[in-house]
């Protein structure tokens, strides 16, 4: 008997012998639902209070540098028609919210749909909705449409902007892998992992700074199945699919562009995307971390750029900053950087 | 004298809280914890019932959600157990489709509640890796490497089944 048929037939037969719920039950939900109700409104009560005093409390405390923050060379108010925003380095901001800018003309060009540029290159991808998503260049021409079925989570750059890779998962037979998409031509290529070998949590794929492998957070279970932990990063071949070495990281890297230009050194972090606090700058020689202010990319050996706020920061590998940017207009929309070319 | 939402609301519990409880014994193996999941489900909801527009799909999320992120019974010693005894076929004879429908029952409680939501949701359900990941408020990566892991465990313990013949759509 297939396992989908013996699960219905066992479920139903649980549950066919099951008699209806006790007398009272609404009556008992109602009174716990009053109680719920009225903690609630002393919590917003408490709420109020609290607001009031963190509304007015960043206007004394913020720094006097951030208010004089400088502002950046030829950001503008319009991202539509502003320039190339130039980061130490020749590094550029290639995003600002849904403006992508157009490497070939300086230009920041307003995309609709949820769309993700390259870090280098011109292409961009485009999610616009479930089955699917779109490669394109930053003006719209050359799409090319790529069938998402058995994708799992987010899809991730490659430092070079020529490929994509996104966890895959397939029922039938139950498998988990990583698949590599060409973001010239769409085509994907699927690699299924030894599942039992490499445990991992999240599943998360996310590539080596010279793009010829990816790594997977390899799971600890130590805390239990809901912690999600991670032991160790496991790397394999994105061309062929081949696992290579463990990387004694305990977290995800933010990024390709997150590893330092040698490949000694990882900044990682937290499992929740968006995540501002628990980054770690990690020697994967080591296996030692530190604490790291952000989840920053790095520019040179001792220098790495960071995004907060509608800010770029310029930081040093001991997680210091030394400069704070404002980009015009940013607000608190995703800010992309990219490397010069 | 109930408050005409109390009364709609009482309906509502009169009519569906058997459907939500078969759900919660899915899921729980066991039926005291499962009106103990049901209960506090439905207070909650009754919390915010004014807000809740379709209230059968809402509570049913709420279910899946709050045992697979670690809602505990008030009596989780009888969570833990396998099916009470007068509800199982015991020592009697049972026929070779009736063993295995027991140790999947089993096998189903030997895991743990985040394996076997997701599990229940992708072949009971039929929920794909994205409808499954958004009922549980968790990454889809999550669900497919929980999926893998739940059904590494029951080959284990339900070995006779034929597992190369597991389907169903992505």
């Amino acid at each position: 008997m297939r396992f989908e048929q013996l699960l219905h037939e066992t479920i139903d037969e649980m549950t066919g012998e099951l008699r209806g719920p006790g007398a009272g039950l609404a009556a008992r939900s109602i009174a716990k639902g009053r109680s719920i109700r009225r903690t609630r409104r002393l919590a917003v009560a408490g709420g109020a209070v609290m607001a009031t005093v963190v509304i007015a409390l960043p206007w004394l405390v913020l720094p006097r540098a951030d208010h004089a923050a400088p502002v950046l060379p030829g950001t503008s108010t319009t991202p539509t028609t502003g320039t190339t925003n130039e980061l130490p380095g020749g590094w550029v901001v290639t995003r600002v919210g849904s403006s992508v800018l157009d490497r070939a003309t300086g230009e920041y060009v307003t995309m609709s749909g949820q769309v993700s540029p390259a870090p280098a290159g011109n292409r961009v991808l485009v999610v616009d909705g479930p089955g699917s998503v779109r490669l394109v260049d930053v003006r719209g021409t050359h799409p090319v449409t790529v069938d998402t079925t058995g994708f799992v989570g987010d899809f991730n750059w490659s430092s070079a902007g020529d490929r994509l890779v996104g966890g895959i998962t397939q029922k039938d037979p139950d498998r988990v892998g990583f698949a590599v998409i060409d973001a010239e031509t769409g085509a994907v290529r699927r690699h299924w992992i030894d599942h039992g070998r490499y445990d991992c949590s999240q599943c998360t794929f996310t590539w080596t700074r010279d793009g010829g492998a990816v790594v997977l957070p390899i799971a600890d279970r130590s805390g239990g199945e809901a912690a999600e932990l991670v032991d160790s990063l496991q790397s394999f071949d994105a061309t062929t699919g081949e696992p290579g070495g463990s990387l004694m990281v305990t977290a995800m890297p933010a990024g390709p562009l997150s590893w330092s230009p040698g490949g000694r050194y990882v900044v990682a972090g937290p499992p929740t995307p968006g995540a501002a606090e628990g980054w770690r700058l990690y020697d994967i020689t080591t296996g030692q971390s530190a604490d790291f202010p952000a989840p920053a990319v790095w520019v040179s050996a001792d220098l790495l750029l960071a995004t907060r706020d509608g800010k770029v920061l310029t930081l040093t590998p001991d997680g210091t900053v030394t400069a704070t940017m404002q980009v015009s207009g940013a607000g608190r929309a995703t800010i992309g950087l990219g490397p010069p070319g | 004298m109930m408050t005409p939402e109390e009364a709609e609301f009482s309906v509502f519990v009169e009519q569906r809280a058997h459907a939500l409880l078969k759900t919660a014994y899915a899921l729980t193996g066991d039926r005291h914890a499962a009106e103990d999941l049901v209960q506090s489900a439905l207070a909650k909801a009754f919390a915010r019932w004014r807000r809740i527009d379709e209230p059968e799909p809402y509570l049913r999320r709420m279910i899946y959600n709050e045992f697979a992120s670690g809602w505990r019974s008030r009596r989780r010693q009888a969570e833990v157990t396998v099916a009470e005894p007068p509800e199982r076929a015991g020592t009697r004879y049972v026929d070779a489709d009736t063993a295995l429908r027991l140790l999947l029952r089993d096998a189903l409680q030997a895991l743990p509640p985040r394996q076997r939501a997701v599990l229940i949701l992708r072949y009971f359900e039929d929920l794909s890796v994205e409808e499954t990941a958004a009922v549980l408020s968790c990454r889809q990566g999550t669900v497919a490497s929980q999926a893998s892991r739940g059904l590494a465990k029951l080959r284990e313990l339900v070995p006779q089944l034929e597992w190369s013949e597991v389907g169903g759509r992505h």
